[in-house]
């Protein structure tokens, strides 16, 4: 009688003027030996919620009233239907039973607090009339994409499996690479509201406990409404948030989350989110693909070294333009000097106003590409490459060079298998432009200077992100700059910290 | 396992930490200035001022074996008392920031000359001071980070300087020696500043993780440059020859003035871009020292500030007063004279003093 008038008393203060955060001390309270007692609670908690189902049964077996309650279009229907409320309704034979629904996850529960989690998750609430204990019913199911080939990060040999937005599932699409028990899965909830999931995968036997422990630290301390996304997650476990780099890799593919697990590396899954987030990450991660490991060592070699060389084309070669046009025309031989001269002989601007011109009608352009519907998103190739190139030429607002120029470093900077990298690089450009401008070749020293002094003080997780350039760990090199032959990289990268450096090594053998 | 602290250096990094904070502006006038005091035969003289370098270095890893956790202020504190170790530290500090100073001056100076003629001085050495500062900041382990970095970025900086040997007379070298071996020692005590640097190593040698290597990494270190020097100077006497060597103020850069690609002309001045690199390694190193000593002495704290405040001055010194080569040359004279004090000298000293101690305490 106390719990009831108690009750009573709170749910006069919801319809008060100040609520006493009324939600708190219900969710607290135990399941009641009454069902009726129990769905006014229920009632009570879930005001408002059309979405709610409440079917009222009678346990044959039992003999006893009972609710089963599951929040519509989260929960499989089948499953509730055959699995759950026909075993239920109907005379079973296993009288051994206590409740004969033939599904796997079936778990007591005697808290209303965890019973409106498991609720929200999508899973089903029995509620039994007399119990002080229901039972908690995994039968989650919501709308979700079928796995889907990569979207971003294409790849020509490797698997065409993207993640999708179920963690679960992205868990299962993982774990199918490495079938390891020593594969671990910790999970933390983010978020006051969104309760997002966040499970961190990662092989016990190899990767360092005190870096887990600095990203679980790093993730309990996070104090948000709600966890949407991966990146938005990532943003919040940098080491450094105001770097334009990425500190950490963030993938949509399930073999390269898988490959890196392998080489110590936390994997950090966000339910909702079709991405992962891998950590520590070093600065040569982000210029591999999972094609450099399908073919032959000496071809993907080669086209990495092209990926850094692209990486210094989209990052300097505009501002070495300006350089050079403005400043040091001494360095290029005299016949080109010509020319360009030739070239930018009607063009009435500074080379920095051409190339900024350029830069940011390219930058728009690329962005336009992303946010259009894909049926139109064809004409922007037409308008920019013929009316703004041919045009902007012909008019004599920028020169042909300067075209090639910009052409050159947009092609450059798209080669990078990192999104993110590719974003970062793309943005430091214009700083770099302004210090060629200002002070030519020297400038760019400067500004490279300045790069390198935050690069190599840049950390992933306490880990050295230069890693293996800066600091320098030459076994590490063999898969960075060029990829060596398989056989040869059998060293687990240095700035993991992984408690053993061979990756043929298991726990299992050392037994 | 390879866990590292915020506060310990590898090996590779404690040789090239040495290497860096000795080769840097020096390199572009050296070939001049040695040829001023011993013609073509002042090579020789870069190898006796390595084998000296050398030698000092591992006597300073020997005083250091003895006092494997005590960096320069505590092993002056311990061996000095309270007082002396204190005004000895702060000697060493004053020449470490001194150091620094005329050697960004001298950095900015040949920016102006080569690069910048218009530029106002302070602007040179804001864009000085501000990567320097984010590098210095963080620490011995950036700066070790950057010393290796730089040094593996710049190897192809002795590819280049083979090229002009096409054209150079080996000739220019005989005979050996040309007036006898004096010219050559002189030359040696002149040029002795071009190699100090490796007294840092009373600062590095606690952080560094395997102490075992230290010699090792001492003889490295300076063998590197030592062997840099050399080139240096040996591609410039052979291209030049002993008398067109003295026209020229930074014959390092200008012998490469003769290499012309297809693609690029001028190529020196890329070149003494790329060495720009390298000339930050000096001066960081030294500050480093100077401000790493000071919060040995007062308080963490006051590193950084001090830090700041020697940078921040540097700066408004150029604004206020027009900093010329010949003031220059001078600060880089009694440096120099002082070097020889406290970089070769005092060592030595150091090294007798240790000994005796140790006699004594025996005896005891």
């Amino acid at each position: 009688m106390r719990i009831f008038s108690k009750y009573s008393r709170i749910n006069k203060n919801r319809h008060d003027a100040i609520p006493d955060n009324p939600e708190q001390s219900i969710s607290h309270s135990p399941v009641q030996p009454s069902l009726t007692k129990n769905i006014a609670i229920l009632e009570s908690l879930f005001s408002d919620t059309s979405d709610l189902t409440v079917r009222f049964l009678e346990i044959k077996n039992l003999s006893r009233q009972a609710a089963l309650v599951y929040l519509e279009g989260l929960s499989d229907k089948d499953m509730i239907n055959n699995h759950i409320l026909r075993p239920l309704i109907q005379i079973s034979d296993e009288a051994s039973a206590e409740i004969p629904v033939s599904i796997g996850q079936v778990r007591k529960e005697n808290n209303w607090g965890r019973l409106e989690e498991a609720i929200l998750e999508g899973r089903s609430v029995l509620l039994i009339d007399q119990r002080e204990e229901a039972y908690i019913l995994g039968t989650q199911g919501w709308p979700q994409r079928a796995v889907s080939t990569p979207h971003v990060e294409h790849s020509i040999k490797g698997a065409q499996q993207a993640l999708v937005e179920t963690s679960i599932q992205n868990i299962a699409l993982i774990r199918r690479y490495i079938q390891n028990r020593e594969l671990k899965n910790k999970i933390v909830q983010v978020g006051t509201r969104s309760k997002t999931k966040i499970s961190i995968l990662y092989l016990e036997d190899l990767a360092n406990p005190d870096l887990l422990e600095t990203l679980l630290g790093r993730i309990q301390k996070i104090n948000v409404d709600g966890i949407l996304n991966s990146g938005e997650l990532a943003e919040w476990i940098e080491d450094n948030p105001h770097s334009p780099f990425p500190q950490f890799l963030i993938t949509e593919r399930p073999d390269i989350a898988a490959a890196h697990i392998l080489q110590s590396r936390f994997v950090i899954v966000v339910d909702g989110s079709p991405n992962v987030i891998i950590a520590p990450a070093s600065f040569t991660m982000f210029f591999s693909s999972m094609d450099d490991y399908g073919s032959n060592w000496v071809v993907e070699s080669f086209i990495r070294l092209q990926r850094y060389f692209g990486f210094f084309i989209a990052l300097l070669l505009p501002a070495f333009y300006i350089a050079v046009i403005s400043f040091n025309y001494e360095i290029i031989p005299l016949k080109l000097l010509l020319s360009v001269g030739e070239s930018r002989g009607r063009v009435p601007f500074p080379s920095l106003i051409e190339a900024l011109i350029m830069e940011f009608a390219i930058e728009m352009m690329r962005e336009a590409g992303i946010r259009l519907p894909s049926p139109i998103g064809q004409t922007i190739g037409v308008v920019g490459g013929i009316i703004i190139g041919q045009a902007a030429v012909q008019a004599g607002i920028v020169s042909n060079i300067m075209v090639i120029i910009v052409a050159l470093t947009a092609i450059a900077s798209f080669i990078l298998p990192s999104y993110e990298m590719a974003s970062g690089i793309r943005l430091v450009r214009f700083p770099m432009m302004l210090l060629a401008s200002q002070f030519g070749v020297f400038g760019i020293m400067i500004g490279l200077l300045i790069l390198i002094a935050h690069f190599i003080s840049l950390e992933s997780l306490g880990t050295p992100f230069g890693s293996p350039v800066a600091p320098i760990h030459f076994a590490d090199l063999k898969d960075s700059f060029i990829r060596f032959p398989m056989w040869k990289i059998m060293k687990i990268p240095t700035n993991t910290r992984a408690l053993q450096s061979d990756r043929r090594k298991h726990k299992d053998d050392t037994k | 396992m390879n866990v590292t602290t915020k506060h310990s250096i590898t090996t590779l990094q404690f040789t090239l930490l040495i290497h860096g904070t000795q080769l840097g502006v020096g390199m572009l006038q050296i070939p001049r200035i040695l040829a001023e005091q011993a013609g073509t035969d002042a090579w020789l003289s870069i190898i006796m001022n390595w084998i000296v370098s050398t030698a000092i270095g591992l006597l300073i890893i020997q005083i250091m074996k003895i006092n494997p956790d005590r960096t320069m202020p505590d092993l002056f504190k311990h061996y000095f008392g309270k007082i002396f170790g204190a005004l000895l530290t702060l000697v060493f500090i004053v020449f470490f920031t001194l150091t620094a100073v005329v050697e960004i001056l001298r950095g900015m100076l040949f920016v102006k000359v080569w690069l910048l003629p218009e530029t106002p001085d302070y602007i040179i050495l804001i864009t000085f001071v501000i990567p320097g500062y984010m590098i210095i900041r963080k620490g011995i382990q950036v700066l070790g980070r950057y010393a290796e970095m730089m040094f593996f970025c710049s190897l192809w900086i002795p590819i280049l300087y083979l090229l002009p040997l096409r054209d150079g007379s080996w000739l220019n070298l005989l005979p050996i020696p040309k007036d006898g071996f004096l010219p050559i020692i002189h030359a040696a005590i002149k040029n002795s500043y071009s190699f100090f640097g490796s007294e840092i190593a009373f600062l590095l040698y606690p952080m560094l993780i395997r102490k075992e290597n230290a010699s090792t990494a001492m003889i490295v270190g300076n063998s590197l440059t030592m062997l840099a020097y050399l080139l240096a100077t040996l591609v410039c006497f052979i291209y030049f020859g002993p008398d067109a060597i003295m026209k020229y103020n930074e014959p390092s850069v200008s012998v490469l003035k003769t290499i012309e690609f297809r693609f690029i002309e001028r190529l020196e001045i890329l070149l003494f871009t790329a060495y720009l690199f390298t000339v930050f390694k000096t001066w960081m190193s030294f500050i480093w020292a100077a401000s790493y000593s000071v919060g040995k002495v007062i308080g963490k704290a006051f590193m950084y500030r001090f830090l700041q405040i020697s940078l921040f001055f540097v700066v408004l010194y150029s604004v206020v007063y027009s900093h010329s080569f010949y003031e220059n040359d001078l600060m880089q004279l009694w440096l120099g004279r002082a070097s020889i004090f406290l970089s070769y000298a005092f060592p030595l000293f150091l090294y007798l003093y240790t000994r005796i101690i140790i006699r004594i305490r025996k005896y005891r």
